[in-house]
């Protein structure tokens, strides 16, 4: 249902130019780009609604390309991902554990509880594609075939990337007396 | 980590991309392809069953109404075709 909902708004913006079709489909997903890019971002705000932004612009210039094999949900996750890939790569990134990520943590405000500052922190010690993956399974819900879809990557890779994530979380969770959550 | 799932306010975050959003050229494309075939449609109708009397306009010669309808609506799709053929520089004569 909402499925073939999403393709009739798409179909409202790219064949009549109704802005008001978008605006819609952006208050429909805002709030799961923004969290997959606030935990992607361990936390940063203004980054993170800048990369929102920024993919909510490319999939309205885009949605010409949109063709409705997959959700217009996994469609706009794939738009977000490759957002977040150009920006580490236009910052050189090159180390998944990032000091000022780290430094960040420590700056955030109070609204943080300590379970979710651990969780961002275990988050720190995943790959990229790992953190992305254990993030689009467990906090976005979505399927292994939809994680591959997003990362453009086979489905075994993908299952591997959550299986991988979901341990080294497990182990350090673990140590800081999570028990087996 | 579900327990941390949370539903981020949009605290005019729809409002800032809606404003943000670049014009975009509307795309009538679509109403082209659309009568061309309507056009189609109608020749292949008309043409094909031979219940439908025949009604031929003597302008300029003598041609069957049906030609003359399908003609006009499947115009507009040759010309933007031919159109963009040029445009996207990959035509060639040969």
């Amino acid at each position: 249902m909402s499925k073939s909902d999403d393709l009739l708004w798409v179909t409202r913006v790219t064949l009549l130019g109704d802005k008001s079709a978008f605006d819609h489909l952006t208050r429909k997903y805002q709030s799961s780009i923004r969290r997959f890019f606030l935990n992607l971002t361990m936390g940063d705000s203004p980054l993170s609604d800048d990369l929102a932004q920024e993919t909510f612009i490319k999939a309205y210039l885009n949605l010409n390309s949109f063709q409705g094999l997959s959700g217009f949900s996994t469609w706009l996750f794939r738009i977000a991902y490759n957002v977040h890939y150009d920006f580490v790569r236009s910052k050189k990134i090159t180390s998944d554990i990032d000091e000022s990520q780290i430094n960040h943590l420590h700056q955030l405000d109070n609204s943080f509880s300590a379970e979710k500052l651990d969780i961002h922190q275990a988050l720190l010690l995943l790959r990229r594609e790992e953190k992305t993956a254990v993030l689009l399974f467990y906090m976005e819900d979505k399927t292994h075939k939809e994680i591959a879809k997003i990362m453009q990557c086979p489905l075994g890779t993908a299952k591997t990337y959550i299986l991988k994530g979901k341990e080294k979380l497990g182990v350090y969770l673990k140590k800081e007396g999570y028990g087996n959550e | 980590m579900l327990q941390h799932k949370s539903e981020v306010a949009n605290n005019y975050f729809t409002e800032k991309v809606m404003h943000k959003l670049p014009e975009k050229q509307k795309n009538y494309e679509w109403i082209i392809v659309l009568l061309a075939a309507i056009g189609t449609i109608i020749c292949l109708i008309l043409g094909w069953d031979s219940r439908i009397p025949e009604v031929r306009i003597s302008f300029p010669g003598e041609i069957k109404l049906y030609y003359l309808l399908g003609g006009i609506f499947v115009s507009p799709f040759v010309l933007w075709s031919c159109f963009e053929l040029f445009r996207r520089k990959n035509f060639h004569w040969i």
